[in-house]
C-alpha cells in the first residue's frame, strides 16, 4: 500500500511539474487526400475550435494540409506533414505535442514514427511527441481499397499507368498493409513497439435513419453512402474500416460505444466531427 | 483513457543524433561475426552494379535512434504470412453482353454487384431503373430483389473510391442461385465486381514469404474453402510498372494449386508492391467464380552485410555493422535488442535504428542501444537485424538472430 501511495505522490508530482514546464500543443492530420483547407473542409472549426480549448494557450495548434494521395513515405505526405509539424514546433516553442488522426493520417503518421531514420526531422519531431491519438486508423487497411483496386487486372493495369486510383488507396489495401506493417511499421502485434503511444479510438457501426437525429451528425448524406459501404466490411465496423484494422496498431484508448454520449456509434465521417461528445474527450485529454 | 494510464504508456526515448553515421573500430572493440544464416532469412545470392532508383531527394544527414521495448511483448521472429481470402469474382462486360444478359453465379443470399464504366465514363453510368435481374430466366421486381442502391456520388462520399459512373447493388436475401444481369441501355464496356459477404466459398492465396530478391522465386498456395473443389484456377503476376506475367498453378494431392512465380527483374525496383493474382472457378452446376490477390516485395539487391559486427561498449551497446554496398544510396538497418530475464529466457529490451548516406564500397553503420535495459542481463542477442535501402525502402537482407554474446 505505501508503495502504490509513494508511486501516486511521484506521478502527481511528475504531472504537476510537466504541466508547468510544458508548453504543450495539439495538431490536426487528416486522412486520404490533397487537403488544402482541412479545417474548414475535412475537420469543420466545430471540432478543432473546441479540441483545442484544452490548450493552456489555445493558439498553440496547428491543422495539417497534405497531399495524402500519395504513398506514405511520399515527400508530399509524410515530408510535408514533418515540414509542417517542425514549422509549428519551432514556430510555437512546443515541447510537449499531442497529435490528431484520422483514418490514413495514422498511417503517414506512423510511418514517422516508425522510420526514424528516413528523414533527419523525424527525431525531433518524436521527441516532441506525448502521443498520438489515432481516429478510426486504417491501420491495417480496408476491404474497400481491395474493392477499388482489385478486379480486372488488365483494366487495373491500365488504370495503375493512367493514375485512376491514388497511391494512397492502393496502399490501403489489406495485402499491401499486411506487407508495411510487416517491414515498415511498428505497433502492430508480433511487431517492436513504436516509440510513442498510438491510441486508438475505434467506430463500431452506422447509423442512418431519417427519422434519428444522431444520424445528422457529421452529414446524413455521408452516412447513408457509409450504410453501403459496410456490405464490404464484417460487422464491427465504421462504415469504410473494419474494428480490427482501427485497432491493428498501438493500443485501444477505447471503442465508440463505451465513451460516447447515449452510447451512439461513431462512423467513418463522425469520427473527425464533432459528434456525441467526442470533441470533449479530445480536449480533456490535452 | 484516463490521463495518468496514457502516460504511464510512455516509452523512454533516446535520440542520438550522430556526428558521423559511419564509424571505424577503435582498439577496445570486439570483432565479431554474423550468425550463420537461418532458414526464412532474406540473403540475396548476388548484387547488382545498377538500380533504377531515385537518389537524389534523399537525406544525407545521419540519423540513429533507440527506444526501449516492453520485456513482456513477444516479437514474431520472422514477417507472417498474409492470407488473402476472398468472396468475390469481377468481370469484363461489352455493352452488348449487358445488353443480352450477363451470367453472375450467385452461391450465397445478400449478394453486392458493382456495375462500373470502364475507363471511368461518367455518361455511361448505369441507373438502377434500367436493371434487369432474371433467374432462371424469369424477371425479378427490381423493387423486391435490389436491398438499396448508391452511385458514385455517395460511394465517394463515405471514402469508397470507386470510378465515376459506378452504381452499386446490395440485393435482397431472396435473390441467390444462377442470377442474370442486363442493362438494355448499356453502351462502352463495363466491369461488373460480385462480392458475396455471406458467402461459404472462399478463395485463400497466401505467398510463402512477402518478399524476395530479384531473380529469387516466390512459391504461393490457393486454397478453396468452403466444401467445394476448384475446377480451375488460373493467375498472373503484376508489377508496379502495370507489367503482368502469366502464372502456372499446379493442382496437388490434396486439391491446392501452388506455383512458383519467378518475377521479371526488368520490372523490379521504385515504389509500390508486386502482386499475385488468382483466378479461380468452383466446380459444381454454378461454377462461381473466385478471384484472389496478394502483395509481396521484389527488392533490387545493391547491398549487403559484409558479416562482420563491431561490437563496444560505450555507456551502452554500441554494434558497428558492416556494409557491403554496390551502389551509393542512403541505407538504414535496425535491430532488436534481446537480454535474458530471471526467467533464463531471452526478451526483448530495445530498438535501433541508424541511417546514413554511402558511397558504393565498403562501410559501418553503427546500432546504438541505451544502457538503461532494466531487469535484463547477459546473454544478449541481436535479432531481426535489417538493411534497407532508403530509395526505395527495398529490403536487402534480413537475418532472423544477427549476433549473440555473453
Amino acid at each position: 500500500m505505501l508503495r502504490i501511495a509513494f508511486a501516486l505522490l511521484l506521478a502527481a508530482a511528475a504531472t504537476t511539474a510537466h504541466a508547468a514546464t510544458a508548453t504543450t500543443g495539439v495538431a490536426f492530420v487528416h486522412g486520404t487526400g490533397h487537403q488544402t483547407d482541412a479545417y474548414n473542409d475535412y475537420w469543420q472549426p466545430t471540432m478543432v475550435n473546441s479540441v483545442r480549448q484544452g490548450l493552456v494557450n489555445q493558439a498553440n495548434y496547428v491543422v495539417i494540409n497534405c497531399d495524402f494521395d500519395q504513398y506514405m513515405w511520399d515527400s508530399r505526405a509524410a515530408g510535408c506533414l514533418a515540414t509542417q509539424l517542425t514549422n509549428f514546433i519551432n514556430s510555437r516553442g512546443i515541447t510537449d505535442l499531442v497529435v490528431i488522426t484520422h483514418s490514413n493520417g495514422g498511417n503517414v503518421m506512423r510511418w514517422i514514427l516508425s522510420n526514424p531514420t528516413y528523414d533527419s526531422r523525424y527525431p525531433a519531431i518524436i521527441g516532441r511527441i506525448r502521443w498520438v491519438n489515432a481516429l478510426a486508423p486504417s491501420s491495417a487497411g480496408t476491404p474497400l481499397a481491395n474493392a477499388v483496386i482489385a478486379g480486372n487486372v488488365f483494366e487495373n493495369a491500365v488504370g495503375w499507368l493512367l493514375g485512376y486510383q491514388s497511391d494512397a488507396v492502393r496502399q490501403q489495401q489489406t495485402s499491401w498493409m499486411a506487407y508495411y506493417n510487416q517491414n515498415y511499421l511498428y505497433g502492430t502485434s508480433g511487431r517492436p513497439a513504436l516509440p510513442k503511444g498510438f491510441w486508438d479510438v475505434i467506430g463500431s457501426d452506422v447509423e442512418t435513419a431519417v427519422w434519428d437525429g444522431d444520424s445528422y451528425c457529421g452529414g446524413y448524406s455521408l452516412n447513408v453512402g457509409l450504410e453501403i459501404t459496410q456490405a464490404w466490411l464484417n460487422s464491427c465496423s465504421d462504415g469504410f474500416i473494419e474494428c480490427s484494422s482501427a485497432a491493428a496498431a498501438g493500443r485501444v484508448w477505447f471503442y465508440d460505444t463505451a465513451r460516447m454520449a447515449g452510447g451512439e456509434p461513431l462512423s467513418h465521417n463522425q469520427s473527425r466531427r464533432a459528434c456525441f461528445g467526442l470533441d470533449t474527450i479530445l480536449r480533456n485529454d490535452l | 483513457m484516463p490521463k495518468a494510464q496514457h502516460r504511464s504508456f510512455l516509452l523512454v526515448v533516446a535520440l542520438t543524433v550522430l556526428a558521423a553515421g559511419i564509424a571505424a573500430p577503435a582498439a577496445a572493440d570486439e570483432a565479431m561475426q554474423l550468425i550463420a544464416q537461418q532458414p526464412g532469412d532474406l540473403v540475396a545470392p548476388r548484387l547488382l552494379t545498377s538500380a533504377r532508383s531515385d537518389t537524389a531527394n534523399l537525406d544525407r544527414a545521419p540519423v540513429a535512434l533507440s527506444w526501449a521495448l516492453e520485456p513482456t511483448q513477444a516479437l514474431d521472429a520472422r514477417p507472417r504470412a498474409h492470407v488473402a481470402e476472398s468472396r468475390e469474382y469481377w468481370i469484363d462486360a461489352t455493352a452488348g453482353d449487358l445488353q443480352r444478359g450477363v451470367r453472375l453465379p450467385l452461391s450465397a443470399p445478400g449478394a453486392v454487384v458493382r456495375v462500373s464504366p470502364h475507363g471511368a465514363d461518367a455518361g455511361a453510368a448505369v441507373a438502377t431503373s434500367d436493371v434487369q435481374l432474371r433467374i432462371d430466366g424469369r424477371r425479378l421486381d427490381n423493387a423486391a430483389a435490389i436491398r438499396d442502391a448508391a452511385d458514385a456520388d455517395a460511394l465517394r462520399a463515405a471514402g469508397m473510391d470507386v470510378p465515376q459512373g459506378s452504381t452499386v447493388l446490395r440485393l435482397a436475401d431472396t435473390v441467390t442461385g444462377d442470377l442474370e444481369l442486363a442493362v438494355p441501355t448499356a453502351r462502352g464496356s463495363y466491369l461488373v465486381h460480385v462480392f458475396e459477404p455471406r458467402s461459404m466459398l472462399v478463395l485463400a492465396l497466401v505467398a510463402e514469404r512477402d518478399g524476395i530478391a530479384g531473380g529469387e522465386s516466390l512459391r504461393v498456395r490457393a486454397t478453396l474453402q468452403g466444401a467445394a473443389a476448384l475446377a480451375r484456377l488460373g493467375g498472373l503476376v503484376s508489377a508496379p510498372d502495370g507489367s503482368s506475367q502469366a502464372v502456372d498453378f499446379v493442382r496437388q494431392r490434396d486439391g491446392s494449386y501452388v506455383a512458383d512465380v519467378k518475377p521479371e527483374v526488368a520490372h523490379a525496383g521504385g515504389q509500390g508492391l508486386w502482386e499475385v493474382h488468382a483466378f479461380g472457378v468452383a466446380a459444381g452446376i454454378l461454377a462461381t467464380p473466385r478471384d484472389a490477390k496478394t502483395a509481396f516485395a521484389v527488392s533490387l539487391p545493391v547491398a549487403r552485410f559484409d558479416g562482420s559486427v563491431v561490437r563496444a561498449d560505450r555507456g551502452g551497446v554500441v554494434l558497428g555493422v558492416g556494409i557491403e554496398a554496390r551502389v551509393a544510396s542512403r541505407y538504414g538497418v535496425s535491430a532488436v535488442l534481446y537480454g535474458t530475464g530471471a526467467d533464463g529466457a531471452l526478451h526483448p529490451a530495445a530498438m535501433a535504428q541508424s541511417a546514413a548516406w554511402m558511397e558504393a564500397g565498403r562501410g559501418r553503420l553503427e546500432l546504438r542501444y541505451d544502457s538503461s535495459a532494466g531487469a535484463l542481463r547477459a546473454p544478449w542477442e541481436v535479432r531481426d537485424l535489417r538493411l534497407v535501402n532508403q530509395a526505395d525502402m527495398s529490403l536487402q537482407e534480413r537475418r532472423e538472430r544477427a549476433v549473440a554474446w555473453r
